[in-house]
């Protein structure tokens, strides 16, 4: 009995780093392998591809109005990923970003219906409301980060649970004290028209799209410019060696947590000043969820999340073309956004190896 | 009202809803013990379980067995641990992110599936299948109080205590589960001996998600005979939970389950007389206590070393 060998004059080899060029490729190639196949997956359904793609693109940057619908559907998950790179900068896994996104929604709220009669000029009354938000979604996110900080907690399932305690709270409130008065439905007294998220151009595009860009910005500056930046990275690339370098562990981790829940408690604060004004049932459609997505689709970079919010904001606003167009539905959605982060962290590992002659 | 809940009757109901709801988390939970005693931290529980339960009802709608259901829904889960595996062990990928991605993937893929074959689902058309029915063992499940509460279970029920056992031994008493238990804590002597380490994990990992598949085949097919976008809401996280909870051990686990099964049953109980608290705080209640349960079990020493650490030769 003998084996043949067969020796190949390669071997292969995980790289240290790998470049920003490689790391770019590897998107490309994610994002074309998902294409192809949702493109198969459209023909299985006897429809033409190409009129189908048309409608998706038609329908988010076709025209003006598609274009500020995309931006509208792209402003709460741009937030809510920048939440997310804030605390996976830092390797905290915060998963509650839904959850501090409705605390947001109903700290603003909560403002509202307190004081009725503030008779604030908007100029004053929405910066209120929106720090509102970020307070309480701080809050709902300090939680776990003090637990996590203090007692060493695992954030991830205690974010996950508070999610859902969040929910039931809301659908209380909305159910009981919060409800406006003879309605059937799940939603407060509409807000008064001091609380509106003034228009830019004339259009449906709401201030809310530039809020995130200017968070976008400032935690871009925040992560990469600031000390504090500076130890949430540490913390997350090395939290020994951080700790050996005299930064306090314990703070970063409660500080990532508390800014990570403001981010996404502004979400929800702009979210329904912005669209719904007034708190109503289901008008998060799992943004938090979809903002983890974002984050690693845009390697928790500031603009990476820009550009993939936008982009999932276009999938989103699509889907809707494409259902009146095809037989296609709409969840098809769901699962090429699934698809496309599963391919990219797959690729990115390929492009981690490389092939090298012996 | 008080004395309405302390009617004998209820008590026994609630306990043996306990037991059925709790088994559903010692399924999943075990498939975790396994996984985590390895050294791979798989937070894809929930994924796996959704994909379990939509893979068991589809499994059941079609073919019109419900074993068959149990059957597709065990391969569901596989086939999605198989996904984790590839991500978080074969190209050691973050296991974290390897995990939440799988998530949001299996999410993603049961919703569209379920909106692809059944175009037309609305509030008043659901499709629903006939669930499996309660096992009576003969002769014990006759014995006052004890009778009606464990022996008179779903199938599954009582496969989940056979399959706790099952693990237990492995864990404790065969050569195999040594070596699992060492994978956990370090994973370079298991390699020394010659042992590959990928392959034991992988392995790992895959029961893990036949486990979650089952234990969500149990949620459509015994539970409620349909299904639904985010059925097993937040239930493989409280596996995952229940593993800590549990100290990482298959009996401890267990009495985990029950606990949580329990909550879980009172908490429907309670709504179900119509007690006069607003229904979502019951709702709400075993999201509480399990954020409770982690914070009390902040010190538990089970925990394998390796957890969460891909292991790299030099």
């Amino acid at each position: 009995m003998y084996k043949v060998i067969i020796k190949l004059p390669y071997t292969i080899e995980k790289r240290k780093d790998i470049s920003f060029l490689l790391s770019s490729l590897s998107i490309v190639v994610a994002l074309t392998v998902s294409i192809l196949a949702a493109a198969g997956m459209i023909s299985l359904y006897g429809e033409d591809v190409g009129i189908v793609l048309k409608a998706i693109a038609g329908g988010s940057f076709g025209s003006m109005s598609a274009l500020i619908d995309t931006l509208i559907k792209a402003t709460p998950i741009l937030l809510t990923g920048l939440a997310t790179v804030v605390a996976f900068r830092a390797k905290v896994w915060n998963i509650g970003q839904e959850g501090q996104l409705y605390a947001g929604a109903m700290g603003a709220t909560f403002v509202i219906l307190t004081f009725p009669d503030l008779n604030l000029p908007p100029v004053v009354h929405i910066p209120l409301l929106l720090f509102a938000s970020m307070i309480t979604g701080a809050i709902w996110g300090g939680i776990p980060g003090y637990l996590k900080a203090r007692y060493n907690v695992n954030e991830i399932i205690v974010t996950v649970m508070l999610n859902y305690v969040i929910q039931y709270l809301c659908t209380f409130l909305l159910n009981g004290p919060w409800q406006e008065p003879g309605s059937y439905y799940y939603n407060t007294v509409k807000f008064p028209e001091s609380s509106f998220l003034p228009l830019l151009f004339d259009t449906r595009l709401h201030i809310g799209f530039l809020i995130a860009l200017i968070t976008a910005f400032m935690v871009y500056f925040l992560t990469w410019k600031m000390k504090l930046g500076f130890e949430i990275r540490a913390r997350g690339d090395n939290p020994v060696a951080a700790n050996y370098k005299g930064i306090n562990i314990q703070r970063v981790t409660l500080i990532t947590m508390l800014l990570s829940g403001a981010i996404a408690g502004l979400a929800g604060g702009v979210e329904i000043l912005g669209i719904h004004h007034k708190l109503i049932w289901g008008f998060s459609s799992g943004f938090g969820f979809t903002g983890i997505l974002i984050c690693l689709l845009g390697r928790s970079h500031p603009l990476g999340v820009v550009i993939a919010s936008i982009f999932f904001g276009a999938l989103h606003n699509g889907s809707s073309a494409m259902q009146i167009y095809s037989d296609v539905p709409r969840s098809f959605v769901n699962l090429i956004m699934g698809l496309i982060i599963v391919m990219m962290l797959f690729w990115e590992a390929v492009f981690k190896y490389r092939l090298r002659r012996i | 009202m008080l004395s309405d809940i302390l009617q004998s009757g209820l008590i026994i109901s609630i306990l043996a809803s306990a037991v059925r709801m709790g088994t559903i988390l010692l399924l999943a939970a075990l498939g975790e013990l396994i996984v985590e005693r390895s050294g791979v931290l798989n937070l894809s529980v929930e994924g796996m379980m959704l994909s379990g339960a939509f893979g068991g009802f589809i499994g059941a709608y079609y073919t019109n067995s419900l074993w068959l259901g149990v059957l597709s829904a065990i391969l569901a889960g596989l086939l999605v641990s198989a996904l984790f595996g590839l991500l978080a062990i074969i190209l050691q990928i973050d296991q974290t992110v390897s995990g939440l991605t799988v998530n949001i993937f299996a999410a993603g893929l049961t919703f569209y599936l379920y909106r692809a074959l059944f175009p037309n689902v609305g509030a008043t058309n659901i499709p629903a299948l006939k669930p499996f029915s309660v096992f009576q063992i003969p002769v014990l499940s006759d014995i006052p109080i004890i009778g009606k509460i464990l022996f008179s279970q779903y199938a599954l029920s009582y496969l989940a205590f056979f399959l706790m056992l099952l693990v237990a031994f492995y864990l404790y008493r065969t050569k195999s589960g040594l070596i699992l238990r060492t994978l956990g804590e370090n994973p370079r002597v298991v390699d020394m001996k010659g042992i590959n380490v990928m392959r034991y994990r992988f392995l790992a990992v895959l029961f893990g998600g036949m486990m979650a598949g089952l234990a969500g085949s149990f949620i459509t097919l015994a539970s409620v005979g349909i299904f639904v976008a985010d059925i097993t809401s937040g239930r493989g996280w409280l596996a995952i939970a229940i593993v800590i909870f549990g100290d990482w051990k298959p009996v401890k686990i267990l009495w985990a389950s029950l606990f949580f099964g329990f909550i879980d049953a009172l908490q429907m109980q309670l709504q179900a007389l119509g007690v006069q608290l607003p229904f979502q705080l019951f709702l709400a209640m075993p999201y509480i206590l399990t954020t409770i349960a982690v914070f009390l079990a902040r010190k538990r020493s089970g925990a394998p070393l390796a957890l969460g650490v891909h292991y790299v030769r030099e």
